[in-house]
């Protein structure tokens, strides 16, 4: 099966300032690996059972993420805007894809930052959609997937193609090291425009503005200079709440 | 354009406050409700207008991204709304892709005007709110937490007839029916955090919750690297969501990726001895206070009430 990995896509939000009047800019101008991006590439070459894994990831960076881990070839976007919509950035991803052709199964991990593009990318790929993956194992030309699934897992079979929104559990437990970065550094990367892409961009939104959430500040007790007073301060404060 | 908002539900948790977004839209809401019979029943007594029910309690909810799509293509709805849960982000976006809609995450208002939508979404760590405009249909998923629907008189549940089109079968399901599945279901819950020193002060923690009757959770460090806890205790982004009536937070830090575990939570209170600590931003109230100091008091007084 030949399988694609999408990682280092989304931008991360504790690089999103916001100043005192609501208003936010980007202090960072690039995609940042995500926590489940590892688990992604993971899943991407286990769900090709030996047949080739190609990484989708924005061109800026450490491109190498994914061939460290595995991938044996790169194709990078480029172009793509740091406020880009998750539409935006769906199709994108969708038209390399298909540019590249013969893609069986994309993954690409369930991320937090920016929670919708997943789906997105598999409605405009024509595609199913399984989220919260845990783990895959190719099943006779089928896929065995491991999900999330309530306060357990579920174990689903799927035949034909999917996109596999991938959560991580844990941590990388083994980052690469440096030599094997550096080897990876000499797999093939290939660069694409986001201009050659051809994605529509009339169904966005345009933002009007922004401002600061309503937010009550807490009532904090002080227990440092009189512990019993803030205990009674905060059992009060259940009780009002109907929590005793 | 047919001027209605669909909200898709897939879990219990979040009915409540997904209606209650959904039907500040301003248009009359039809709810998609993926689950059993119970769970349409219960949505379709909190103000919508219709519930179209698909039934899954042996085919999984996925299975029917394609119908919901080609669904929304031909009914043209203004607004799909769902919950950030795994299978209504799925089915939302699929749904989104379809439509051509334009799709954001976090929302917590929506309202449509003349095929106009306004949309309010939680930016920057929950920093800011985006404010954005757009012709409908839009879609999104939801910001957790927030308003909640009231209960109102039942709406007529239309019960989903066709064949999913695609194919997923269930080969098996494993639902932890330990901590886990005490987690979802509590009402009181202790998060404790890596404010907790050595592992004997656990003790405190296990005190007050005999006397609040309540669950305890943990920070993923306490799990992953002191490997006190099972992975079945931890909430967070990478772990569980709970939404619990009472979280109090001890020696929790309040780092995003712990915050978003619990932020479904009624009340959040906090016990730390860091006044700066994020925690307080998302709790009511709060004690400033060393927790191995607190928490035996607060256990004592609670016993005395």
């Amino acid at each position: 099966m030949k399988t694609a990995v999408v990682f280092k896509w989304a931008m991360n939000p504790a690089d999103q300032v916001a100043a005192a009047d609501g208003s936010v800019s980007w202090a960072a101008n690039r995609p940042e690996a995500g926590d489940d991006d590892h688990a992604a590439i993971a899943t991407a070459i286990s769900a090709a059972d030996g047949g080739e894994v190609v990484g989708f990831t924005a061109a800026s960076g450490e491109i190498a993420f994914g061939a460290s881990r595995g991938t044996e070839r790169t194709i990078a976007i480029d172009g793509m805007a740091v406020d880009a919509q998750p539409l935006e950035i769906a199709r994108a991803y969708t038209e390399a894809i298909r540019k590249e052709g013969n893609i069986d199964v994309v993954a690409i991990g369930d991320c937090v930052w920016d929670p919708m593009v997943p789906s997105l990318l598999a409605g405009a790929l024509g595609w199913p959609v399984v989220s919260a993956v845990d783990e895959v194992k190719p099943d006779n030309g089928n896929l065995l997937i491991t999900r999330r699934y309530g306060t357990g897992t579920q174990d689903l079979l799927i035949t034909g193609p999917v996109v596999l929104a991938v959560s991580a559990r844990r941590e990388e437990a083994e980052k690469p090291g440096m030599r094997v970065v550096l080897q990876a550094r000499k797999k093939p990367v290939e660069t694409v425009e986001l201009s050659e892409l051809s994605t529509d961009t009339n169904d966005l939104y345009e933002v009007k503005g922004y401002r600061k959430p309503e937010t009550t500040a807490a009532k904090i007790f002080d227990a440092t200079s009189d512990l019993d007073g803030a205990v009674a301060q905060l059992i009060q404060a259940m009780q009002m709440e109907g929590v005793l | 354009m047919a001027n209605k908002t669909w909200v898709i539900i897939a879990d219990d948790m979040t009915i409540e406050n997904s209606i209650a977004v959904s039907l500040e839209a301003g248009l009359p809401v039809t709810a998609l409700v993926f689950g059993d019979k119970e769970r349409a029943s219960k949505v379709s007594g909190y103000g919508v207008e219709s519930v179209l029910w698909f039934d899954t309690t042996e085919v999984i909810a996925e299975a029917y991204e394609s119908n919901v799509a080609e669904l929304a293509v031909s009914e043209k709805p203004s607004v799909v709304l769902g919950a950030d849960e795994p299978t209504a982000r799925s089915i939302v976006g699929v749904t989104a892709a379809h439509l051509g809609a334009p799709c954001a995450a976090a929302i917590t208002n929506v309202a449509v005007k003349d095929s106009c939508a306004t949309i309010e979404c939680l930016v920057a760590n929950d920093q800011s709110i985006e404010i954005f405009e757009c012709a409908t249909p839009v879609a999104g998923c939801l910001a957790d937490g927030g308003k909640e629907a009231s209960v109102g008189t039942p709406a007529p549940i239309t019960a989903y007839d066709e064949a999913p089109l695609t194919s997923i079968a269930i080969v098996s399901t494993d639902i932890d029916e330990g901590a886990a599945a005490s987690l979802a279901v509590a009402d009181r819950v202790i998060g404790v955090g890596l404010g907790v020193g050595p592992k004997d002060n656990l003790q405190h923690v296990y005190d007050l919750a005999e006397v609040l009757g309540a669950e305890i959770a943990c920070s993923l460090p306490l799990c992953d690297n002191y490997h006190w806890f099972e992975h079945s205790s931890v909430v967070g982004t990478s772990t569980q969501k709970i939404s619990p009536r009472f979280y109090l937070a001890c020696g929790v830090s309040g780092v995003p990726q712990h915050v978003l575990g619990v932020k479904g939570a009624k009340t959040i209170c906090a016990i730390n001895k860091d006044p700066e600590a994020p925690i307080f931003q998302e709790s009511a109230y709060g004690i400033l206070g060393d927790m191995n100091e607190v928490i035996p008091a607060l256990t004592q007084a609670i016993k005395s009430l």
